[in-house]
């Protein structure tokens, strides 16, 4: 509500800073975990999916690349990551493949967004310990309802 | 009576200029043309989808490997990486004397197969096929086999490839991602297509981490900067030209793809030559244009294999005159096809082309630095002429030198900063004081070489393969 | 003399004016595109945010009697922005803007499926995009008529199917490519029919591209594909009888028969045996089995390889013989095909390691390995 009329604190709110602000918050209280992490080399993609997601009331966190995956996975500790199959620099596999080797990064569920319709790759990724996979083209709600489900599955073990 | 003949001499090297430049400003012209199709005809491609569709075609990956034991393991895990539907990568030990093979074992966690080696080119013994116990280094095959050099090594792992594709590398050469996508689409859109060439860059300058190019830049050294000048001149000028009249007689050994039933109809790679990456695509045109076979090679500018260019003097040296001296082979095993209608483009135009251009221009323009010297020394020449004619000739050398700089910049673009492009331009003009002088005379020294070489093949071929690289 | 100095000399001069000028050109419009691109790039990002909005913004719901215009009225109004900073624009810069704005129309176009591709539909013709891109199709180059109908079809506007069904007769390839896919996507399966009828010399590039779409459709597509292996162009027929294969449909099983036995060519052929393998009813296994013993080499393993592929314990006594004819390639496909009947195909094969001919032995060996 405060946001709709003052459109300045939405600004605000916006800002890499503020939202820096709030990721640190979270990270304090570990009990409310919702960030997700998610990796896509694709521009317009990475908006919507951060979008999407912002709207379902999760903080997203974007990268563009799977180098700098690594790296904000192992600094936030999200929730969720969301991974691009193929990047540029290092592929979806690979980040996958070093999250799961890292004690910290191990237990984080890891959801495959994958071009390719193969069956033989969506067998890797889950063989190599994906939660979940959606392949491209998708639909952005199907997206978020996957999202849902695979952090309900975590909260309840 | 001397004057005569050194004046008639030096008037035949200004036709040979006028004649080279031509023949230059021909081939820069119908570049362009064919490099802008090229782009535009791929500008819409989805890549992403087709080449893992079931309906892609295999390919082999072949990697001749001699006393690599410190990058073969880096090298052999770059390949896997391959963005590609289906492929193998065959790594062929060519009787390395270091440990290139237990290394290899170790990684991969390699045992021996019964796999039947049932060759269809002659080769060298074939002591073990090796396979991972490993499920994600299925797609891995290590062959050894004994010391054969270069062309042999290839024949083995053309014998042992299964898919219909083989891709020809060198063992340090870093191909991209999806290079394989790119140059394997010419053989899907026409069945004819039997070889495909792909670009070759200088690596030297630039970021490679994980056995990938990371960050494109250029080298700080002068000797690396000259050759990428001299490699964009190569390939977006030279070869783009002669894939328009269907004439292309070179694909580089560092970067190159066979339809494989095509290469074993001609026989494989020949042993006995340095310059058997040439050979091999000359022999093609040759064989399939005789038996009157429809066929076609290609060259594609846009897949990018890597690799990294000679430093010193003495080994550049060495591997332009290798090169010089395949040329050489070349021309003495396909003489028949030069001035012969019969063959087409390649008879005609290519091969007069490599014959009177690439291997005799060095020894005409020094012929020439003799005649002119002698004028002097005799005191009968015209100062203002030899100097124009002087600055004239340099200043085409740096015309077409810039020349190959702006194909890049109007095609790909893969240097990505303003300065970078001060710098090659720079170098296009630097390149020909003294750069280009310099490998003129190596590779008039390759004659002599060659000459002498005549005598001991047997000993000149047991060098090892990768002495110059 | 002095005229051949002049010459001589003005070619010097006016060689190294062009070098200068083009080095000199090259490095400003390398200046100049590197803002460019940033440009773009950032107009780019910009649309994409727009439209990440204009796809997902929840809207309220409307009753499920409602006209469809009263949702096209709500998706209206959220291009009302869009549409007033497009106005307002100077023509030359409204010109790109529109460029970028359809870029990324249609890449989320091809990542997107679901409500938000209704939403992109409708922007594409209410930013006018349709007409502009059908007017498009009949431009003097090549590429730009292929761009169009690529666009046309990532964005399914079925407004555009006559353009595009005359775009399949255009004469380059590219744009036919481009046409078929977009028709295919556009106006679903029954398209096909139509497809396979206009197309001649189909490469494997095409039959790839196709492929992927095709495979959608599913076993929906199997009629069509059957009618198609009746057609002239031989490459359409390997085209519809690769994608039976790969869809796997049983019904296709006759026809495939038939052709097998009967086709002109050795390539149909071999491919209607391969796919019969790739199918694995039991229907083909008898006319499998009576292809191993073929005079023609290329069928005889294409049959073998089939049969590789279905494990037919029934073919066993057939098969056995087989190890010790043939070419290398026949045999191992043999022993392959002798490993897939079962434990007992497999005994047979380890008495053969044992017992067989330096050759046997080896490719017994091979197929055991293999098999793990």
């Amino acid at each position: 509500m405060i946001a709709k009329k003052c459109p300045k604190i939405n600004a605000l709110i916006l800002t890499p800073f503020f939202r820096f602000l709030i990721i640190v918050q979270w990270r304090r209280s570990q009990t409310m975990n919702n960030i997700i992490l998610t990796a896509e080399d694709q521009q317009h993609i990475r908006k919507l999916i951060e979008y999407k997601l912002t709207n379902c009331g999760y903080v997203v966190v974007a990268v563009e690349d799977g180098v700098q995956a690594l790296e904000k996975a192992r600094e936030l500790l999200p929730a969720l990551i969301m991974l691009d199959v193929m990047m540029p620099q290092m592929t979806g596999f690979e980040v996958l493949a070093a999250l799961k080797a890292d004690e910290r990064t191990r237990s984080i569920p890891v959801l495959l967004v994958t071009a390719q319709s193969k069956e033989e790759e969506v067998l890797k990724g889950l063989e190599m310990g994906a939660e979940d996979y959606i392949t491209k083209p998708f639909s952005p709600n199907e997206l978020a309802a996957r999202v849902r489900k695979v952090l309900l599955r975590k909260g309840g073990t | 009576m001397f004057e005569w003949i050194i004046n008639s001499y030096l008037l035949f090297v200004v036709l040979y200029f006028v004649g080279v430049n031509v023949s230059y400003t021909v081939m820069m012209t119908l570049s362009l043309r064919e490099i802008l199709k090229y782009m535009h005809h791929n500008s819409f491609s989805d890549y992403r989808q087709t080449v893992q569709s079931e309906l892609a075609v295999g390919v082999s990956v072949l990697a001749p490997a001699y006393n690599e034991e410190a990058t073969v393991v880096e090298s052999v895990r770059s390949l896997l990486k391959l963005n590609y539907g289906l492929f193998e990568v065959i790594v062929i030990n060519d009787g390395s004397k270091d440990r290139t093979l237990q290394r290899l074992i170790d990684e991969f966690g390699l045992f021996q197969s019964n796999q039947i080696y049932a060759p269809e080119i002659p080769s060298k013994r074939v002591r073990g096929i090796y396979r991972s116990r490993v499920a994600s280094y299925k797609n891995l095959v290590i062959v050894d086999k004994e010391n054969g050099g270069k062309a042999d090594a290839l024949n083995v792992g053309i014998n042992v490839a299964q898919y219909e594709l083989v891709c020809v590398i060198d063992a340090d050469s870093i191909l991209e991602e999806d290079a394989l996508q790119k140059v394997v689409k010419p053989f899907l859109e026409d069945h004819r297509v039997v070889a495909a060439g792909g670009i070759v860059r200088i690596a030297n300058g630039c970021e490679v981490k994980n056995g990938r190019v990371v960050r494109v830049g250029l080298s700080t050294h002068l000797l690396p900067l000259f050759q990428v000048v001299e490699y964009f001149r190569a390939f977006l000028s030279g070869r783009m030209a002669w894939l328009n009249m269907n004439a292309l007689l070179i694909i580089s050994g560092a970067f190159g793809l066979f339809r494989r039933q095509a290469v074993i109809d001609v026989g494989g790679y020949r042993t006995d030559t340095v310059g058997e990456d040439m050979e091999i695509v000359v022999r093609m045109h040759r064989t399939f244009r005789e038996r009157r076979r429809p066929y076609r090679v290609i060259f594609v500018p846009d897949p990018v294999c890597w690799t990294e260019a000679p430093e010193s003097i003495r080994i550049l040296q060495r591997q332009r005159n290798r090169w010089h001296r395949g040329l050489m082979d070349v021309m003495r095993f396909h003489g028949k096809m030069l001035f012969n209608p019969r063959y087409g483009a390649i008879g005609t135009t290519s091969m007069p082309y490599y014959l009177l251009i690439e291997l005799l221009g060095p020894v005409f323009e020094f012929i020439g630095y003799i005649a002119t010297i002698m004028l002097f020394v005799r005191g009968t020449a015209n100062l203002d002429m030899a100097i124009l004619f002087f600055v004239v000739s340099l200043l085409y050398g740096v015309m077409f030198s810039v020349g190959g700089v702006l194909l890049e910049e109007i095609s790909f673009r893969r240097y990505p900063n303003p300065k970078h492009l001060v710098l090659l331009l720079f170098i296009g003009v630097l390149e020909n004081f003294g750069y280009r002088q310099l490998t003129a005379w190596w590779r008039i020294r390759a004659f002599f070489d060659y000459a002498r070489g005549q005598r001991g093949w047997g000993k000149m071929q047991r060098k090892g393969f990768r002495a110059g690289a | 003399m002095q005229t051949q100095l002049i010459i001589i000399l003005s070619v010097t001069v006016a060689l190294t004016f062009v070098v200068a000028l083009v080095s000199i050109g090259l490095v400003i419009h390398k200046a100049v595109n590197a803002q460019e691109i940033r440009r773009r790039q950032r107009l780019y990002t910009h649309y994409s945010e727009k439209f990440a909005e204009v796809l997902l913004v929840d809207l309220p719901p409307i009753p499920s009697n409602a006209r469809t215009s009263a949702i096209f009225k709500q998706y209206e109004n959220l291009l009302v922005p869009i549409k007033k900073e497009l106005e307002s624009l100077p023509p030359v810069e409204a010109r790109l803007h529109r460029e970028m704005l359809r870029g990324v129309l249609v890449d989320f176009a091809r990542d997107l499926s679901g409500d938000a591709i209704d939403r992109l539909i409708y922007c594409f013709y209410s930013l006018d995009f349709v007409s502009e891109q059908i007017e498009l199709l009949k431009h003097k180059h090549w590429w730009v008529r292929a761009q169009a109908a690529r666009d046309l079809g990532l964005l399914r506007t079925r407004r555009a199917l006559a353009a595009l069904t005359a775009a399949l007769e255009d004469p380059h390839q590219d744009v036919r490519d481009q046409a078929r896919q977009a028709i295919v996507s556009l106006a679903g399966v029954e398209s096909l029919r139509t497809i396979l009828r206009l197309t001649r010399r189909m490469s494997m590039w095409t039959a790839l591209e196709l492929s992927i779409s095709v495979q959608q459709y599913g076993e929906e597509t199997v009629p069509y594909l059957v009618e198609g292996l009746d057609l002239p162009d031989q490459s359409v027929v390997l085209f519809c009888i690769e994608m039976l294969a790969v869809i796997g449909f049983v019904s296709a099983v006759d026809p495939l028969r038939r052709l097998a036995k009967t086709y002109p060519s050795i390539t149909v052929r071999a491919k209607a045996i391969e796919a019969m393998g790739r199918l694995g009813d039991q229907r083909s296994e008898d006319l499998l089995v009576s292809f191993i013993r073929d005079p023609n080499p290329a069928l005889r393993l294409k049959a073998l390889e089939a049969l590789g592929r279905i494990g037919a314990p029934a073919a066993l006594p057939a098969l056995i013989p087989r190890l010790e004819h043939g070419t290398l390639q026949e045999q191992i496909a043999a022993a392959r095909a002798i490993a897939a009947t079962g434990p007992a195909g497999m005994d047979e094969l380890h008495r053969v390691a044992a017992a067989g001919t330096k050759r046997q032995r080896a490719v017994c060996l091979h197929v055991i390995e293999e098999r793990g």
